[in-house]
């Protein structure tokens, strides 16, 4: 029994790492980083955006990321992760077509 | 337990799932670090530029719903094998511990205490992996009663 218990937490603790591998890293990694202060991931925040809605099948266009992120993003003390976070998590494909309707409640930090 | 019901039913789904994700997703995901850690960006990226022509054809709910399916799947078949001869409750609390984890997961959604957006289809991907798990261990379970040998047969 005792075995059994151990073989099993170990194994829920594999489960839940793997499952951890599909979290948006790049997004933490940012949002991590934004807390010391810093705005220079919005570049960043806004490309892993693009290559989520590049990756949806729904999406007809493809996103050119030089364009929709400009180096300009960066240039501003507004940190933008939490947007691109929410834009990444409310952009998702119904069916065939595209949902933006969560998107849509995504607010743009104004400070 | 045997090797080939662990391969077939624990770590074949978590390798289709995981593929999933490799080949078609967003490369922006946690698993991406893992892969440039272990010096797999290459021999990723090739495999997506071949997988990539596949991806249009791909239903959303292969590509959104079933790399979590499968991972409640593995989960699920491991621990109900483990535990098909356990006491009830702790047979009943380590299987259903990863349903319970994506199920509530999906209905935290609903009411915003979890991050994410709720998706019938993710739901319906969890309860038909957790079926399907049960009934793979079920009759794993069945077969090696069958194949056992009688401890104390009669002489």
């Amino acid at each position: 029994m005792h075995q059994r218990n151990l073989i099993s937490f170990s194994a829920l603790s594999v489960f839940v790492f793997l499952a951890f591998g599909s979290t948006p890293g790049v997004i933490e990694q940012l949002q991590q980083s934004s807390t010391d202060g810093g705005s220079a991931g919005n570049v960043a925040a806004c490309q892993a955006w693009v290559e989520h809605s590049n990756s949806l099948p729904c999406y007809p266009v493809n996103f050119d990321a030089g364009e929709m992120c400009p180096a300009s993003l960066d240039m501003t003390p507004i940190d933008m992760s939490s947007y691109y976070q929410c834009m990444i998590e409310g952009t998702r494909c119904n069916g065939d077509i595209p949902d933006l309707a969560d998107a849509g409640n995504c607010a743009m930090p104004t400070q | 337990m045997t090797v080939r019901y662990f391969l077939l039913a624990v770590v074949l789904p978590i390798v289709i799932g995981g593929l999933i994700y490799l080949l078609f997703r967003t490369d922006s995901l946690l698993m991406f670090a893992w892969v440039e850690q272990l010096s797999l960006t290459t021999l990723i990226d090739r495999g997506r530029a071949a997988a990539a022509p596949l991806r249009p054809h791909l239903p959303a709910f292969v590509l959104f719903s079933v790399p979590d399916g499968v991972w409640v799947f593995s989960a699920t078949a491991f621990f109900a094998r483990l535990w098909h001869d356990g006491p009830l409750w702790m047979r009943a609390g380590w299987i259903g511990i990863t349903p319970a984890m994506a199920i509530g997961g999906e209905l935290g959604q609903i009411i915003g205490v979890v991050p994410g957006t709720f998706d019938v289809l993710d739901m319906l991907a969890y309860i038909i992996a957790t079926g399907g798990a049960l009934w793979i261990a079920q009759r794993s379970a069945a077969a090696a009663a069958l194949t056992a040998p009688t401890a104390a047969a009669p002489r």
